[in-house]
């Protein structure tokens, strides 16, 4: 901890009694930070330690999201179908009709129904199997790609909205630069550049995504470090490393959570485009989007099948994990 | 010397090289179509060839100058045509501009060849017909070739007269490029005129299939003007001696040609040619299928299938000796071991490739570069079926168990599906392919044959790739280019005395025999060393509506259009 380093900072340490509330809430508990400040003000029952009750705030703060969470239907659903393509992502061959890469060559484009439940591509391999199998890179990539950006992004925003003045406008000046440049595009020009590999299509999607999050990020922080709590830790003489990450960070968690979430959706969305652009991820494999990029020029043949099926399923995808990132900014902001 | 009489009539006139030819044809050993074909490679009369029973042959078209640059005609027979109207032709826009003697890509091929012409012409069976060259013939040992020009031709930008001089410098400008067909075979200063009607060539050796070098087969040998700066390019410098005359360029979206009033040849039926851009294969397929353009230059069974059975439109077939080689590093690497290379090649299952890939409009090949479109191909030499069994003992003689490599591919039509293919077919013995799709500037620049190491060439080029190689009339730039010890695109970086030296004998044999002879030793050797696989040989494809008739195209994308108009 910085503290540690910073002896000369007063007599103030991290482990003074003054500090124990902040202490008790962690990043990984930061979720329900905000109800657990407010309910450690309850009495607690006889018999009962402060950090006990504290305890069973949380948990009891961590229930009732839970509870309101499953009330709502777009949470369920989309966790539903989530949890469905997670199946077929870890599954993947084990549960897959016919090996993804067979080529059945006297079956090119056969239709859907029969021995091919949703039909074969140009090269007679099985869309179904294909479709089960390239559950597991999307849903690799994509979440990987969306924790790079909002760890980036979170690191960003704490030190844009903690320190503002100068920092606060280099910094957003030059965010502002990236967010005025598309995506795809920047992605296309990264990836042609560093040459294809999903190493690379996670790190550059990630990198993308960082100013986004680092936006957000930064208007919660300023709402945050004119609290009391900001204050108090300020005059204890935290370190500005401590106040940003232990302090603030726990109490920014639920709109942290909810941008991780959209962006595991854009980045399903960012990685199927520039596989279907052919820089993504490369042959043979059975990434939706490059499924959709090989095979959207036989429509017009009336192939229509390892098109329509691939795109549904990054649809679904997408769909779910913004129905869940609904659910999720609903019940957080409440 | 073989009997039969009647013939010692020609047998006197005849200099050696077609003596040769006329015995090998009389002694039954040469088929009718390939006598005739030949005949007109060694400069043979129409009447010569006739009188030596080779007559139901022999092009109809050498009488009138309207058709002479007729190649592989599409449509059946031309038949009664309009005078009049415009044909819309679809098109990829040209890779790069359009100078005729650096220019590397179909589209740029395809458009140069509508204003300037070419000293002879090839036909889709690869017969030779007079282009700005009435005549040709070899000496008696094929070191020396002699071209009659055509009289009466005229540049379009100043009506000055076609002349030796002008041909005499686009020989010496491509030598000077380092054409991929000519280097080694003929230098700057090789060609000369003692008369300024004809055009002599002294080759560096012999070789019996020149006059293919000075054809569309040469994309890059069309006669240009000497007073034409270096790098001009037709958009700019608008000239040319051919039946068009181009109006508007734009790299994007399309060209404009309209007739050439003052042309040699029979007036052309069409007033005016217009060329329409398309950067992908699927608009090209729907504007041809909608009416919006009239003729599409080139397709691909897969992706263009529904062109194939639309009774509104005609295909062109050619077969040609369009092919893909997988280039394998012979001198280092994990396909150093010719048993390793021998095992990758015994691993493919080229019916399914041929099926899958091309729909059938494809040939299974021998990893050899004669195609079977070659006179000189042996028929007989078999290619490799899958043998997974093979392939392993091959590898396990090998110690390459567990073998894993890159695979590089351009992307570039079918070409990344073949690489999966392979990759499929490999899996089954053991080998390991990772595939590397990249577009064309970083694959030619970095994986093919990358500029630096300069010497030898290529030597910068990755261990194992795929790369496109268009139809030549000879097998000569294969062999010369890819194969040979320093070969300019030579990526595999082969080098084998014994292929240089059967590729020499095949440069210099030439009567029929002795051309089979030398082909099938260079395809043993290929298919004893393997540094390269050669898959298939595929289809030229082009298509046109039926209301037009007399299109033609050369498997170059050359498209003829001196005798296409409306159906009358």
């Amino acid at each position: 901890m910085s503290e540690t380093t910073r002896p000369s900072d007063g007599p103030h340490s991290a482990a003074t009694p003054s500090s124990s509330t902040s202490d008790a809430a962690d990043m990984t508990h930061g979720l329900v930070d905000r109800e657990m400040n407010e309910m450690v003000t309850v009495p607690a029952g006889p018999g009962m330690t402060a950090s006990a009750a504290a305890l069973t705030a949380r948990k009891t703060a961590r229930r009732e999201t839970f509870r309101l969470l499953m009330r709502k239907p777009s949470f369920v659903i989309g966790n539903l179908i989530v949890i469905f393509w997670v199946v077929c992502a870890v599954g993947g061959k084990a549960i897959a009709p016919y090996d993804p890469q067979q080529n059945f060559s006297d079956f090119l484009h056969a239709p859907p129904g029969g021995d091919f439940l949703l039909g074969t591509d140009r090269l007679g391999r099985d869309v179904l199997s294909r479709i089960i199998t390239g559950a597991r890179d999307v849903l690799i990539v994509a979440p990987v790609s969306a924790v790079i950006g909002v760890t980036l992004g979170t690191v960003l925003g704490l030190v844009m909205g903690f320190y503002r003045g100068a920092v606060d406008d280099i910094l957003s000046r030059i965010v502002e630069a990236f967010l005025s440049l598309p995506i795809a595009v920047v992605g296309l020009l990264a990836l042609v550049v560093l040459g294809p590999s999903n190493t690379t299509v996670l790190t550059v999607v990630g990198l993308l995504f960082a100013p986004i999050v680092a936006r957000t990020v930064r208007a919660a922080v300023l709402a945050e470090r004119e609290l009391d709590y900001v204050q108090a830790a300020r005059l204890q003489g935290e370190s500005s490393f401590y106040i940003m990450f232990r302090e603030i960070l726990p109490n920014i968690t639920g709109p942290i959570i909810v941008e991780l979430t959209v962006r595991i959706g854009y980045a399903i969305f960012t990685v199927a485009t520039l596989s279907f652009l052919g820089v993504g991820v490369q042959p043979p494999s059975p990434d939706w989007g490059l499924a959709i990029s090989d095979e959207y020029s036989f429509i017009i043949s009336g192939y229509w099948w390892p098109v329509v099926y691939p795109s549904l399923a990054i649809a679904s995808l997408v769909i779910a994990v913004n129905l869940i990132a609904d659910a999720l900014q609903g019940v957080l902001s409440r | 010397m073989t009997a039969r009489r009647e013939y010692d009539a020609i047998r006197r006139a005849a200099n050696p090289l077609q003596l040769d030819l006329i015995e090998s044809f009389v002694a039954g050993r040469l088929p009718r179509r390939e006598f005739v074909r030949m005949g007109l490679l060694l400069g043979m009369t129409g009447a010569t060839i006739a009188a030596c029973g080779g007559a139901n042959s022999i092009p109809t078209s050498t009488g009138s100058a309207g058709q002479t640059t007729g190649v592989g005609v599409g449509g059946g027979t031309a038949g009664a045509v309009k005078t009049g109207g415009t044909m819309k032709i679809a098109s990829v826009p040209p890779a790069g501009p359009l100078d005729s003697v650096k220019m590397v890509d179909l589209a740029a091929y395809g458009l140069v060849a509508q204003c300037y012409e070419f000293l002879v012409y090839t036909s889709g069976d690869l017969q030779l017909k007079p282009g700005l060259a009435t005549e040709w013939k070899p000496n008696a040992d094929a070191t020396e070739w002699t071209f009659t020009l055509r009289q009466g031709v005229t540049w379009q930008k100043d009506g000055a007269p076609l002349t030796a001089d002008d041909v005499i410098s686009t020989f010496d400008r491509l030598s000077a490029a380092g054409n991929s067909a000519l280097k080694g075979v003929i230098d700057k200063g090789s060609v000369t005129s003692p008369d300024g009607k004809t055009v002599v060539f002294k080759l560096n050796g012999p070789n019996g299939n020149f006059p293919y070098l000075v054809s569309p087969d040469n994309a890059q040998s069309p006669i240009i003007p000497k007073s034409q700066a270096d790098g001009a390019t037709l958009d700019k410098e608008q000239n040319g001696t051919g039946p068009w005359k181009i109006t508007k360029f734009d790299a994007k979206t399309g060209a404009t040609f309209v007739r050439n009033d003052k042309w040699w040849g029979t007036k052309t039926p069409l007033d005016s040619v217009e060329w329409v851009f398309f950067s992908d294969l699927q608009p090209q397929v729907v504007a041809l299928q909608s009416g919006q353009v009239d003729a599409i230059v080139q397709f691909q069974a897969n992706g263009g299938e529904a062109l194939l059975n639309n009774s509104n439109l005609t295909v062109i077939s050619l077969k040609s000796a369009n092919h893909r080689q997988v280039w394998m590093r012979t001198d280092k690497g994990a396909f150093k071991d010719p048993q390793v290379r021998e095992a990758l090649a015994w691993t493919l299952d080229r019916d399914a490739m041929v099926k899958s890939l091309w729909k059938g409009t494809a040939d299974v090949a021998a990893d050899t570069v004669i195609a079977p479109v070659y006179p000189f191909a042996d028929p007989s030499l078999p290619a490799r079926t899958q043998d997974i069994d093979k392939a392993k003992a091959l590898l396990a003689s090998a110690g390459a168990t567990n073998l894993k490599a890159t695979l590089h591919a351009v992307k570039l039509q079918e070409i990344p599906d073949l690489a999966t293919l392979i990759k499929s077919d490999a899996a089954k013995a053991g080998i390991t392919l990772d595939i590397q799709v990249e577009d064309g500037s970083t694959f030619y620049g970095k994986q093919w044959c990358p500029e630096k190491p300069a010497d030898p060439p290529c030597s910068g080029a990755s261990d194992l790739g795929i790369v496109d190689y268009g139809h030549r009339g000879t097998p000569d730039v294969y062999l010369n280019a890819a194969l040979s010890g320093g070969g300019v695109w030579n990526s595999s970086q082969y080098n084998s005395k014994d292929f240089d030296a059967a590729f020499k004998a095949y440069q210099a044999s030439i009567g029929v025999d002795a051309q089979k002879a030398a082909c099938r030793k260079i395809s043993d050797i290929m298919q004893k060393d393997t540094p390269i696989l050669v898959p298939y040989f595929y289809q030229y494809l082009a298509a046109h509506s039926t209301k037009y008739v007399g299109m033609a195209t050369t498997a170059l994308g050359q498209v003829d259009l001196t005798a296409c108009g409306l159906k009358a």
